[in-house]
């Protein structure tokens, strides 16, 4: 399976929201990354074939989008940013009419929901109204209702917003189990999110891709440009100032800061292994990211 | 990978784990009709109910205030008001995203609600003709209330489905107030133009339902076509 995007762009009038992207995505999973306003949300609803693009396409195995159709959507999971609801549906109804237009009979509709209700932890709260529920368990409903046509190109827009630590956890790990030989595509700006989990990270910045790669590889992108240096207390502002700061950690009356500079920030300074967020922040700068 | 938070109940989780990757992608399609009866489903009430309390309330005040044959017109918004909510429920919820991206096309969708609203509203007017004889007993004006009835009908529908097809953020509202202007002014049309319930006026109405007919075959003609089509009738802007 293959999911390629050839030069895809959105225009909102004079506004240039996805700017010629091109990618070719395996099974995997995918972390799109990048700031609000990128273009994450755009991009992601043109994979959906919810949204005409300008000019360019998506194809699956060879096969425009959206002359496929319910084609591509019978294989199509997709968790948008703005997660909605009936408010007078319980959590087993909503499922059940998502389903519904999911195409699924309703007796194996009824046994999915069930299995993906237990799998998100959700058994016990099925039958109550999806209005009382807290963000996190909206969230997973959310899931729930992606993963209900076992897709093979899964689109998860901003899927652990909303989410405790222990709910993302949960979360990564199901992805993980999940992904196999189906496209897993995650967008976040939750650098930490993406690194333990995708298999290849894009990083989109005003519409385009600017970096592509595995996490190890776009971190060594920064090697020797990550560095870690121990001030006093009083003195940290000023290198905050002057260097893009990933880190800022109290010893003492000491503070140790993780600073991303392409050249030795002090004498003192000393080289670090670099994550994917120093790489990061190294594109971005502290402010933007 | 971070650490594996185990679920409260892990052998669940896992048996639910195991069952949804070995669950096969291909499902049988279902025929229109079964997708028809999924949507009566989960939302005939909402599409039936609130007719059925506008029909009641219809009978009531053609039974106490002894309503006249063009009074009827005014009342014929409301089912259109009362069945508004549903049609655009997946705007306002923020759930037409989602829907969207489901087998089912927004055209499909639209076109399920239509055929369950309208069968609904044909029934209450049937109702209603009925009673209309019953009380007059006659049945000397049926012909003329039953296209008095229709113009407003007809009327109200296209402004639907277009406000529908057209994705406006305001079409529920729009929507409502055209509902709500058209009782306004099907109240007081007998009295502002009161030539326009003598039989000579009989023309202008048959004119009128053809040409709103006429509207609504158009609007119902795209939905199919965009359901044929495999359009994105639910596309986002």
């Amino acid at each position: 399976m293959e999911l390629s995007i050839d030069r895809l762009t959105k225009h909102y009038g004079r506004k240039i929201a996805v700017d010629r992207v091109s990618a070719t995505l395996t099974p995997g999973v995918y972390g799109l990354l990048g700031a609000n306003g990128a273009g994450k949300t755009t991009l992601m609803r043109m994979l959906c074939a919810i949204l005409e693009p300008t000019s360019g396409e998506v194809r699956l195995d060879g096969k425009e989008i959206a002359a496929m159709g319910e084609d591509y959507r019978d294989v199509l999971g997709y968790l948008p940013q703005d997660f909605g609801y009936y408010p007078t549906y319980t959590a087993a109804e909503f499922l059940s009419y998502i389903a519904a237009l999911k195409g699924i009979p309703r007796d194996r509709a009824d046994r999915r929901v069930k299995e993906l209700l237990g799998m998100l932890d959700l058994s016990a709260v099925a039958d109550k109204k999806i209005k009382t529920f807290s963000g996190g368990m909206k969230q997973r409903v959310g899931i729930a209702q992606a993963l209900l046509n076992n897709p093979q190109v899964l689109i998860l827009d901003e899927p652990t917003s909303g989410l405790d630590p222990k709910e993302r956890v949960r979360l990564r790990n199901l992805l993980s189990e999940y992904a196999g030989d189906k496209i897993v595509i995650l967008s976040t700006h939750i650098v930490s999110d993406v690194e333990a989990i995708a298999d290849e990270v894009l990083v989109m910045n005003a519409g385009r891709f600017i970096m592509q790669g595995t996490v190890v590889e776009l971190a060594e992108q920064v090697r020797g440009k990550v560095w870690e240096l121990t001030v006093p207390r009083e003195q940290a502002r000023f290198w905050q100032e002057d260097f893009t700061v990933a880190n800022y950690r109290h010893e003492g009356e000491q503070v140790v800061l993780r600073i991303i500079s392409d050249e030795e920030p002090s004498p003192d300074a000393a080289p670090c292994d670099p994550i994917l967020d120093d790489a990061y922040l190294y594109q971005f700068g502290a402010k933007e990211a | 990978m971070s650490d594996v938070i185990p679920y409260p109940d892990e052998a669940v989780r896992e048996r639910s784990i195991r069952a949804i990757l070995d669950a096969g992608i291909p499902q049988p399609r279902q025929s229109f009709w079964g997708f028809l009866s999924d949507v009566f489903h989960f939302e005939g009430r909402s599409l039936l109910l609130p007719q059925l309390g506008v029909l009641l309330v219809t009978c009531h005040v053609a039974c106490t205030y002894s309503m006249s044959a063009y009074a009827l017109p005014y009342y014929m918004p409301l089912f259109i008001l009362v069945v508004m909510p549903t049609f655009f429920r997946g705007q306002y919820c923020r759930v037409s995203e989602m829907e969207a991206a489901t087998h089912t096309s927004g055209a499909q969708l639209a076109l399920a609600r239509l055929i369950l609203a309208g069968g609904g509203a044909l029934v209450c007017l049937t109702f209603l003709l009925a009673l209309e004889v019953y009380l007059q007993r006659s049945f000397e004006n049926l012909g003329r209330v039953v296209i008095y009835c229709l113009v407003p009908y007809l009327a109200c529908m296209t402004a639907m489905l277009a406000l529908i097809r057209k994705r406006r953020t305001d079409g529920a509202p729009l929507c409502a107030a055209i509902a709500l202007g058209s009782v306004v002014f099907w109240r007081w049309s007998s009295r502002l133009f009161p030539w326009l319930y003598e039989a000579s006026a009989l023309g202008v109405w048959v004119a009128a339902v053809l040409f709103y007919s006429w509207l609504l075959a158009k609007e119902i003609a795209y939905i199919i076509h965009a359901n044929k089509e495999v359009n994105m009738y639910g596309i986002v802007d």
